[in-house]
């Protein structure tokens, strides 16, 4: 057997020893991280959709619950700001609900952390005065995980208990949405584990029975963008992007610009221009490009990062006819004549120089 | 290992062939001459007009007129990354460029090299009848299995199968010598040749189980057969080795992707466009795109009813000697049945490799039996003359070329640069950018054609992906072609 077997052993590594037959060269060459992005695929037909104006926003924080007179105050300030100073269309109006852990069912809202239904009207109805559009956008957190509390990683044990106590969560405000005509409802943000629940649509359809705008959600970016994730059922699509990119700190804005394209190359341009970017943040920070979702993380300021990023982000929107861009963040307790010295803080700062320069962009 | 071990029939024959009646083996062999040129003359009749083009046909066409230039792949999609073809392993796609070198690259090119290899088939399928049953009954089992008219329908389209019969016969045959005059270098060369069989195409691999069977019929040479399974094994081993290395890069395991999906298409876990998916669908496509296979088909399951009886009479006797005169023949046409009968697939072209050694198996049966002469060459003689009419009615009723008008039609009247979505095959001939039914994505927004294909057993409507619906949305159909093989639409999108 060994005169067989050992002639068939160099034989076949003579053969791969020829290298890569009848592939050609370019293909040998491993692909660039940027051409790895895939296009998700969709779980439901589209429907028709006229591509318009890109719409600027800026999320409006509340990383707790007010009283109804300090929210008005906040309020009126942090909108007149987000209005008149970075010239954005749009707010959308974020706050936290909360789970105890990852594996639970619970979802609820809690007097201290959860802005109330009451307050999110309060805004609303400043926003609308000042002609804002309104967006809504939960979030949940996870306490308990103080490393990574996000919501992604939320898996309940039962999924069906899990989306009728969000629904009922959810509910005054799905009411008040409804109640002051607000423009979009993004009703859940980057749920990665429960992008595959099948639950979903009749979630959405439940949302739409009450609220008659626009019911999306705000995807997480990989199940956006990988070929294995999809998008969940809905008319319009949103999504949080804070992929690293492998750039260098002075990178121009070209090359920052020419690289934010570069991610959303492979996704359809049906898919494109149903998309709003619900989430767009990054310190300014040397080193952010390639660590943008840690806004927290200390570091040297460096104001042209944040600003390049964000006009990347809006030449991207406007590149790809996309809905709309949100940049994250305004807190509701901001000052924004005397902001935070905070680097995820872009209030006074290149990085709001950027975003205004953004609506002229959209026109 | 050296016992010379003779089969019973041809014991009764005499060695060497010769015949007491009159027949010299030389004349037998020059009567197989002459019979196989006629078959190979009705193979080739019409080669180039009728049948029509054959989904598969435009696939290995495309991949072959690719590999001349160097590449190893269909006709690349809009927004998937580039793929090398590697659903069925490279050997026939190399095999049909160098042809195409010598002869040019068309599909009627394709098919002659089809042709020439089902001759050679037939030529390696004599000698092996001849060596398992002696000269007399090779030539009266060989002229009914040359002349089958779904034989010659399916043998004119130039499908992997042609090439991968002609290797599992000629392994067959390097076995049958081995089992008569054992020596492990024997065993091994078979082994090698059925090795070679299942890495020309997966489902080669049944004459692996066919000689597992025949071993365990005929009980002996067992050394022998260990070698020949170790040896295939090994060759095997090697390859799949072979082609990891080539063709399994960091983050892009294309061979090992596109063969896992292979077996999956076979154990049912995928599905595949255009199977038959049950009985019913079978005798749909008998009565009606098949009807004229019908003498085909009684050939077929007569041979079937043979074999189950040979089994029950096994059964009977608790042991395998009923089947052991023609135990090859048996073994091979038993492994077509269990393994295709069992696999989701069910091409009509897998039929072949059910039917040659059913056909080989009937009619060295028939010889055999202790019927009068005349029943004995009436029963072939009927089987071939309705055949052969059967099949000349099949000449006109498949001209009509479906896959081929929709290429002119594409070429004619939709512009070079106008991004179409369709189905597999017909993206394979056409020379426009293009994305498929199942994945439009990528062509949501520039897509103005569509090609939609529908047949009894498939349509791009129910394998098209929800997002194919979307785009089909207000498309109008401006031309349609509509043939035995299937319908052909195109339509003018009216965008997103």
């Amino acid at each position: 057997m060994k005169r067989i077997v050992v002639p068939l052993a160099v034989a076949s590594v003579l053969a791969s020893a020829c290298g890569h037959p009848l592939i050609p060269a370019a293909e040998l060459k491993p692909h660039p991280v940027v051409t790895k992005a895939r296009v998700p695929y969709l779980s439901t037909p589209l429907v028709s959709y006229t591509v318009k104006k890109p719409v600027l926003g800026v999320d409006l924080y509340a990383p707790q619950n007010y009283s109804p007179a300090m929210t008005a105050v906040f309020g009126l300030r942090t909108l007149t700001y987000i209005k008149t100073v970075l010239h954005a269309k749009a707010v959308g109006i974020v706050w936290d609900f909360f789970s105890p852990s990852r594996r639970t069912n619970v979802v609820k809202a809690t007097n201290k952390g959860t802005l109330t239904a009451a307050d999110v009207i309060t805004l609303t109805k400043i926003a609308k005065g000042l002609g804002l559009q309104v967006e809504y956008r939960p979030l949940i957190f996870i306490p308990s995980y103080k490393v990574n509390p996000w919501e992604g990683l939320l898996n309940p044990p039962n999924q069906a208990k899990f989306f009728a106590n969000y629904f009922s969560v959810l509910w005054p405000y799905i009411k008040a949405a409804q109640k002051l005509h607000i423009n979009e409802f993004v009703a859940q943000t980057e749920m990665h584990l429960l992008n595959g629940s099948r639950l979903w649509k009749s979630f959405f359809r439940k949302v739409g029975k009450t609220y008659h705008g626009v019911v999306s959600y705000a995807a997480f970016m990989r199940d956006y963008f990988m070929l294995k994730g999809h998008l969940l059922p809905v008319r319009l699509y949103g999504m949080d992007m804070y992929r690293a990119l492998k750039l260098k700190v002075g990178a121009t804005q070209a090359q920052v610009t020419r690289a934010w394209e570069a991610q959303f190359r492979n996704v359809p341009a049906a898919v494109l221009k149903r998309t709003a970017l619900d989430e767009e943040g990054i310190a300014a920070r040397a080193g952010a490009y390639l660590l943008p979702p840690n806004l927290g993380h200390p570091g040297r300021l460096n104001q042209l990062v944040q600003a390049r990023w964000f006009t990347a982000a809006c030449k991207t929107v406007a590149h790809y006819h996309m809905r709309a861009v949100y940049f994250f963040k305004v807190n509701l307790a901001d000052n924004p004549a005397e902001p935070s010295k905070a680097l995820s803080v872009f209030e006074g700062r290149k990085g709001a120089v950027a975003i205004s320069a953004c609506a002229k962009l959209f026109g | 290992m050296t016992t010379i071990a003779v089969q019973p029939d041809q014991q009764a024959q005499g060695q060497g062939g010769q015949n007491r009646r009159g027949l010299t083996a030389a004349m037998v062999a020059g009567l197989f001459i002459v019979v196989l040129a006629a078959g190979t003359a009705l193979r080739l009749w019409k080669l180039g007009t009728s049948p029509a083009w054959q989904w598969d046909e435009a696939v290995y066409w495309r991949v072959a007129v690719n590999v001349q230039h160097g590449m190893l792949a269909e006709h690349p999609l809009i927004g998937v990354s580039w793929t090398p073809f590697l659903y069925q392993p490279p050997f026939y796609a190399l095999l049909l460029a160098g042809w195409f070198d010598l002869t040019g690259a068309t599909i009627f090119h394709a098919r002659v090299l089809g042709v020439i290899s089902i001759a050679l088939v037939f030529t390696a399928a004599f000698r092996l009848l001849w060596k398992i049953h002696g000269p007399k009954v090779a030539l009266f089992a060989i002229i009914p299995v040359i002349f089958d008219g779904w034989l010659i329908y399916i043998q004119r389209v130039s499908y992997i199968e042609n090439v991968l019969l002609l290797i599992i016969v000629i392994a067959f045959l390097l076995y049958q010598r081995a089992l008569e005059r054992p020596s492990w270098h024997r065993f091994a060369l078979a082994g090698v040749a059925l090795a070679c069989a299942a890495i020309f195409k997966q489902t080669g691999a049944y004459g692996i189980f066919a000689v597992l069977l025949c071993w365990l019929i005929v009980r002996r040479a067992h050394k022998g057969h260990l070698v020949l399974l170790g040896v295939a094994v090994a060759v095997i081993a090697a390859y799949i080795v072979a082609m990891h290395r080539m063709y399994d890069l960091p983050g892009r395991p294309w061979f090992t992707e596109q063969s896992l999906v292979q077996l999956r298409r076979v154990l049912g876990l995928q599905q595949s466009g255009g199977t038959l998916g049950s009985p019913s669908a079978l005798l749909h496509l008998l009565a009606a795109q098949y009807r004229y296979f019908v003498p085909s088909v009684l050939v077929g399951l007569s041979a079937l009813v043979v074999a189950v009886r040979r089994l029950a009479q096994c059964y009977r006797a608790r042991n395998w000697l009923p089947a052991r005169p023609n135990a090859l023949l048996f073994s091979w046409m038993a492994a077509g049945v269990a393994i295709f009968g069992f696999s989701s697939l069910k091409f009509p072209q897998y039929f072949a490799l059910i039917l040659v050694p059913a056909y080989c198996y009937l009619w060295t049966e028939v010889a055999r039996w202790d019927w009068r002469r005349a029943w004995k060459a009436a029963v072939p003689v009927v089987a071939v003359v309705a055949s052969v009419g059967c099949f000349a009615l099949t000449v006109p009723a498949y001209t009509y070329n479906t896959l081929q008008l929709t290429q002119q039609y594409a070429q004619d009247h939709i512009p070079p640069n106008a991004v179409v979505v369709t189905e597999q095959s017909i993206g394979d001939l056409i020379n426009q950018p293009w994305c498929t039914v199942e994945y439009p994505a990528p062509c949501l927004a520039a897509a103005s054609y569509a090609i939609t294909w529908s047949t009894y057993l498939q349509s791009s409507f129910t394998q098209g992906h929800a997002a194919f619906h979307q785009l089909m949305q207000g498309a109008v159909a401006v031309k349609s072609f509509s043939g035995p093989v299937g319908t052909a639409t195109i339509w003018k999108l009216e965008g997103t």
